[in-house]
């Protein structure tokens, strides 16, 4: 509407523009024409009327002549005959002179002054040709100087003289206006033209370049639908296509254009489906998300999700629709590989559901029925004993005390396998954790029971974690209880404890300077049960670093260690710093 | 005032055990009479007076030695029946266990038990534990009103 109102706005413009070109043209070059034509008329009607009076005097002379050559030759009839006529010619040519001058009055009196002089003179010529005697030739002349004509006829030429250097005047003002207005005219026009002439190559410029901006936007649109990697395609209620990109029949293996669309592609042999795109097409009715598995190009078997939604062509009446397909093949593949892992690993979690609840149950029973026969050796051996040393039998009751040990020992063994089993079983509980502290308490701890020992600490200052506070506190019971036990031989022990810091953990470390160990067996440092010493050397299962590398593995960390034999050993153990895994 | 000397009911299915326990209560001289039963079913038959123990005195034991671990009926669903039972819910149980399970501790102190020992495997230890826990409850506590 907008548009419309505008197109018209400058139509007018440019028709009023076009009348004013003509039409003020026209009507200045009439107007100046007008002028030019009236102030010449003036001129030429000066120069009449001079012609005129000459005429006048002419014929007034003409007559004087006559008159005079008739008084020298009476007879001769050709004289009086040039009298009589310049004598008739006289009248109208006053006449037409009074005629001529009728616009001006000063000039009508001086010709009725020089009428009546013409008129005395004309008697008085008459009398002379008559032949009266009382009038001689020096009484003619006389006479006739009693009416001067000279005067007279001179004043009038002389008025007109001035009034054909006005009027000359006039006209030549005006052609001069006419020139200029003319000038001012063609270039008014020109000026006009030219902004006419501007304003539709603006015009015009303006439409070319919105065309060309349309084919550019029309070129893109077409380039986009190109370039997608979904097949696109315009179908019709007869499943023809009307159009389809590059995807589309790279993806079905077709050449475009597509002859007998639809209805002839395999893949689109699907009677539910056709009949949905002819719904979409007929009854305009949108389909979402059809799911569906196509032969495409190759051989292949794909699984596809085809969306149609009605569509209005802008050339054309017919009923259309826009038809995409989107390959859903790997992502349902993908799909289906994470649904089977699913299967697998809930068989797998299933499995160790059902492994670990065994296990409880085994230590459950272990922790009830292993040690109930060890109680009941150690006890019947004691008495034994007591029984045996009253017979003072020294040997017997040696091997009653061996008994004893041994099962004590294995009372031992039992328990620490059974803590070592439920450092995994219960759930972390996070907490902030300040780790110089929870090292101050179980140094305190431990070292009250070898106060004997001279023992060099440096402890580096120790940050705070976030981890289970009693976990981590059998790990520092481990570590230390392990450097204080490993350097009971050396005179000064000297334990330093630390911290390295890195962006992305960090990593604790206990040193002590006593017995060490060999490289070679580092492996073995951390197994359950595993000793690097004999038990007569120094006490232990064998089941403290197994606890530790457990609880800090649960905190997503790592344990490592480092030794020579003699040379004291360091036992690092890493903790993320990002919330640990529980 | 004359007092009257209760029976310790025993319930442990480890004979050994029981003979230990027995041994070191005798030693320990504490004179009240010791009824051994074997699981939680003869337990509550000797406690209820039923089947081979209907014929048994009116009275309730000044307390119940309990294993946890037994056949039949275990300890802590022997210890659930006597808190449930007005009759015996006032009887002192102590649990005499071969292990310190974290889940047997938390279902034997919700229930209500007086003590939870676990049974020392060096046999000098062993004797003193029964001993002291024979002192205290069947000598030294005096039993709750109703009892």
């Amino acid at each position: 509407m907008k548009h419309f109102f505008e197109a018209n706005m400058r139509f007018a413009g440019l028709l009023l523009c076009l009348v004013v070109i003509v039409v003020a043209g026209y009507v200045v070059r009439q107007k100046v024409s007008d002028d030019t034509v009236d102030a010449l008329g003036w001129v030429n009607h000066t120069l009449e009327v001079r012609a005129s009076l000459h005429e006048l005097r002419a014929n007034v002379s003409q007559m004087h002549a006559a008159a005079y050559g008739a008084r020298l030759n009476p007879s001769d009839s050709a004289i009086r005959q040039k009298y009589e006529e310049s004598r008739a010619a006289y009248p109208p040519l006053m006449d037409a002179l009074r005629d001529l001058t009728r616009d001006s009055s000063d000039q009508q009196e001086r010709i009725a002054i020089l009428r009546d002089r013409i008129g005395e003179r004309v008697v008085l010529l008459d009398r002379s040709m008559r032949g009266d005697a009382s009038l001689d030739v020096g009484e003619l002349t006389s006479s006739l100087a009693r009416f001067p004509v000279k005067e007279i006829t001179d004043a009038i030429d002389a008025r007109e003289q001035h009034l054909l250097d006005v009027r000359q005047e006039i006209a030549a003002n005006r052609v001069r206006v006419a020139a200029w207005a003319t000038l001012a005219t063609a270039l008014a026009q020109i000026v006009l033209l030219g902004a006419v002439i501007w304003a539709s190559e603006r015009q015009l410029k303006r439409r070319v370049e919105a065309e060309s901006e349309t084919r550019r936007a029309v070129g893109r649109a077409r380039l986009i639908v190109e370039t997608v990697r979904e097949p696109i395609a315009v179908i019709t209620s007869d499943l023809e296509v009307l159009q389809a990109n590059q995807a589309f029949a790279d993806f079905y293996g077709v050449t475009r254009p597509i002859t007998g669309g639809l209805n002839v592609m395999p893949a689109w042999g699907d009677p539910v489906l056709r009949q949905r795109l002819k719904d979409v097409v007929t009854m305009r009715r949108e389909m979402w998300d059809y799911e569906v598995e196509q032969e495409a190009g190759g051989e292949t078997r794909r699984h596809v999700v085809v969306n149609a939604r009605p569509m209005t062509l802008p050339d054309s009446s017919d009923a259309t629709a826009l038809l995409t397909v989107s390959d859903m093949t790997v992502r349902k593949r993908a799909e289906e590989q994470v649904l089977e892992l699913n299967r697998q690993l809930s068989g797998k979690i299933a499995l160790v559901t059902v492994v670990n609840r065994e296990l409880e149950a085994f230590s459950y029973s272990v922790s009830h029925d292993l040690r109930a026969p060890l109680r009941h050796i150690a006890g019947f051996s004691d008495k034994l004993r007591s029984d045996l040393a009253q017979q003072g039998n020294d040997k017997m009751q040696h091997y009653c005390e061996v008994i004893s040990d041994s099962a004590r020992r294995m009372s031992t063994l039992i328990e620490d396998l059974l803590s070592y089993s439920r450092l995994g079983r219960h759930a972390l509980r996070l907490q902030a954790v300040d780790m110089q502290s929870l090292i101050d308490e179980t140094r305190s701890t431990l070292t009250s029971a070898v106060e004997d020992r001279r023992i060099t600490w440096r402890v580096a200052p120790l940050p705070v974690v976030i981890a289970d506070a009693s976990l981590l506190r059998l790990v520092w019971q481990n570590l230390l209880d392990n450097a204080i036990k490993y350097s009971a031989g050396k005179d000064e022990a000297v334990i330093e404890v630390g911290v390295d810091e890195n962006p992305a953990e960090r990593i604790f470390w206990v040193r002590d300077n006593g017995a060490g160990f060999d490289m070679k067996y580092v492996d073995k440092l951390f197994g359950v049960f595993q000793r690097l010493h004999k038990a007569s050397a120094f006490a232990g299962t064998g089941i403290g670093l197994a606890s530790v590398r457990r609880i800090v593995a649960r905190h997503g960390g790592r344990t490592w260690a480092e030794g020579a034999t003699g040379n004291g050993a360091t036992i690092y153990f890493s903790l993320p710093r990002h919330d640990p895994i529980s | 005032m004359i007092r009257e000397i209760r029976t310790i009911l025993l319930v442990e299915d480890s004979l050994p055990d029981a003979e230990m326990t027995i041994d070191a209560l005798r030693e320990g001289h504490i004179a009240n009479s010791i009824v051994h039963v074997e699981d939680g079913v003869e337990a509550l038959d000797y406690l209820h007076r039923k089947g081979a123990y209907s014929e048994r005195q009116e009275g309730n034991p000044a307390v119940v030695l309990l294993d946890i671990k037994m056949p039949r009926m275990d300890g802590i669903e022997v210890l659930r029946e006597i808190r449930g039972n007005e009759a015996t819910r006032r009887i002192p149980v102590v649990i005499l266990s071969s292990s310190r399970e974290e889940r047997d501790l938390a279902a034997t102190w919700d229930l209500g038990v007086n003590a939870y020992v676990v049974k020392p495997v060096d046999a000098r230890q062993f004797f003193d534990a029964v001993q002291t826990l024979g002192q205290f409850w069947a000598v030294m506590n005096e039993a709750r009103p109703g009892n």
